[in-house]
């Protein structure tokens, strides 16, 4: 127990994942502005009259579920100036977690900001926005704990010139946060295929063949492939098996877990190639981050350098596996 | 002596490390309990957990992408038209964004109060995102037919009426909603 919640780990991948999330944060903002404006802007969802009681009660059903749930456009009437400085303040902190200045204020403004912003946004939100919630909750953890600013940030720089941490040489942490998303994330597609797992179309076999029929809308091209339903049988099957058993279990394992990792991401880029969805492969992907070790970080940024600086020789490359 | 040990012990108990240890396994056990599927036993137990959820924006209620798979082939669209020449030719756009998608899809299944409520607020978005002229009116449609598992008796898709919401007059629109 004390090993897995306690050993020492370095704080890079804690910080390239903080970069990661930053810069998914920029994205996620700019991206969902016109649906926080069709709820916060003028006329707003949020505050029309006899609306905001009814929604909880239709999304929730009973109270308790209900209870505490928060947001700051829960006091006060529609102000346009209160919409827009709060998304410019959620962008601003999303910067700010990016580039690791002023982490801690900056954590606390993006958990204030998207808690506020996702809470009655009822309709058009789905469950990876209610997973950015989440994240960002547990950035704020770490960045209060004072471990997600030690690497690749403008805070560290700045310790580092008044002879901080990071000056005596390799900067360790405990390994408690990294578990805070590693669990998070096997929770995710557990709780994910355990649903599916229970459900009369995914134990048939039929579920992929019924999503690859909704040609439609959800789909960004027809593949054919509802025309082999043995084909989507084994796909179904292997979805199942995927969330439940290979991602959850596999990822724990050191030599599995790269190889599990990128078929995370093979498995959400096919998603995303085929159906029309929205956030949840990028934000699955930046989570896969919190897997990563040094080496592989180290790895990402020499491949990353390479490209932006070609011709510089003097560099020491890293492998992927080396940790 | 006695008390200094058992000082010693106690300090040893509560230490920081300790501590954290026990708040991380509580938080994963709260985690699991409310990303189970709810049973008679997480109703029982979801007032000791569920402030901790909702205060720090955790509460979720799912997970599963496709978990019940729909089966119905919707088709959803937006009709242009310009109501001052019957004669132009209208236009039907396609909804490409995945969000805005996902949000007209709610529509069809809400009282239509809400429907009212959802679809005015969607048109009035897209009328000035398309910057449409004064007589140019939208509309939001849906088409739909059920889908048919090829080796089905009977595999016949059935086309299932399509749903239309106009963008109203503001009064009009109240009038309908009351």
């Amino acid at each position: 127990m004390n090993r897995f919640f306690h050993s020492q780990v370095s704080t890079r991948p804690l910080g390239f994942f903080r970069v990661m999330w930053g810069g998914f944060l920029i994205y996620y903002y700019l991206s969902i502005y016109w649906l926080l404006n069709l709820y916060y802007g003028t006329g707003g969802l949020k505050f029309m009259e006899g609306l905001t009681g009814a929604a909880p009660k239709i999304i929730y059903g009973d109270a308790p579920a209900w209870t505490l749930q928060w947001s700051l456009f829960f006091w006060g009437e529609q102000s346009n100036f209160i919409f827009h400085g709060l998304y410019l303040l959620a962008l601003l902190a999303s910067v700010g977690m990016m580039l690791g200045q002023y982490t801690r204020v900056c954590s606390v403004v993006v958990f204030f900001c998207t808690v506020s912003f996702q809470t009655p946004a009822w309709w058009g939100t789905n469950s990876a926005d209610q997973l950015v919630k989440i994240m960002s909750f547990l950035f704020m953890v770490a960045s209060l704990a004072g471990y997600a600013s030690r690497s690749y940030s403008l805070d560290a720089q700045k310790n580092k010139s008044i002879g901080g941490v990071s000056i005596r040489g390799q900067s360790l942490m405990p390994i408690w946060p990294y578990r805070l998303f590693q669990v998070q994330l096997c929770m995710v597609y557990f709780t994910s295929g355990l649903q599916k797992a229970g459900s009369v179309d995914w134990q048939s076999g039929r579920a992929m063949e019924l999503v690859f029929l909704q040609t439609n809308s959800w789909m960004r091209f027809d593949p054919g492939l509802s025309e082999y339903p043995a084909f989507t049988a084994l796909m179904t099957i292997g979805v199942l098996l995927w969330e439940l058993i290979a991602f959850p279990v596999l990822v724990w394992i050191k030599p599995m877990r790269l190889w599990v990792l990128a078929s995370g991401v093979l498995f959400h880029l096919g998603i995303v190639i085929f159906f029309k969805v929205f956030i949840f492969t990028e934000i699955m992907i930046v989570i896969y981050c919190c897997f990563l070790s040094e080496n592989q970080v180290k790895w990402v940024l020499d491949r990353l350098s390479a490209m932006v600086l070609p011709y510089n020789s003097d560099r020491e490359v890293s492998t992927p596996m080396g940790s | 002596m006695v008390k200094e040990h058992s000082k010693a012990k106690e300090s040893l108990i509560f230490n920081r490390r300790n501590v954290i240890t026990v708040l991380v396994l509580l938080h994963f056990s709260v985690l699991l309990i409310n990303n189970l599927p709810h049973t008679p036993f997480t109703k029982k137990v979801q007032n000791l957990y569920l402030w901790y959820m909702n205060l720090t924006g955790q509460y979720q209620t799912g997970w599963g992408m496709y978990g019940t798979v729909t089966r119905q082939n919707d088709h959803y669209q937006l009709k242009v038209y310009n109501s001052g020449n019957p004669d132009q030719e209208y236009r039907f756009y396609e909804i490409e964004n995945a969000r805005e998608l996902y949000f007209v899809e709610t529509i069809p299944n809400k009282i239509p109060v809400l429907q009212n409520y959802l679809s005015r607020s969607y048109l009035n978005y897209k009328q000035k995102d398309f910057n449409l002229g004064e007589n140019e009116k939208i509309e939001l449609h849906r088409n739909s037919a059920t889908i048919v598992l090829k080796d089905q008796p009977n595999n016949v898709s059935t086309a299932l009426p399509t749903l239309i919401w106009p963008l109203e007059p503001e009064q009009e629109a109240l009038e309908k909603g009351e």
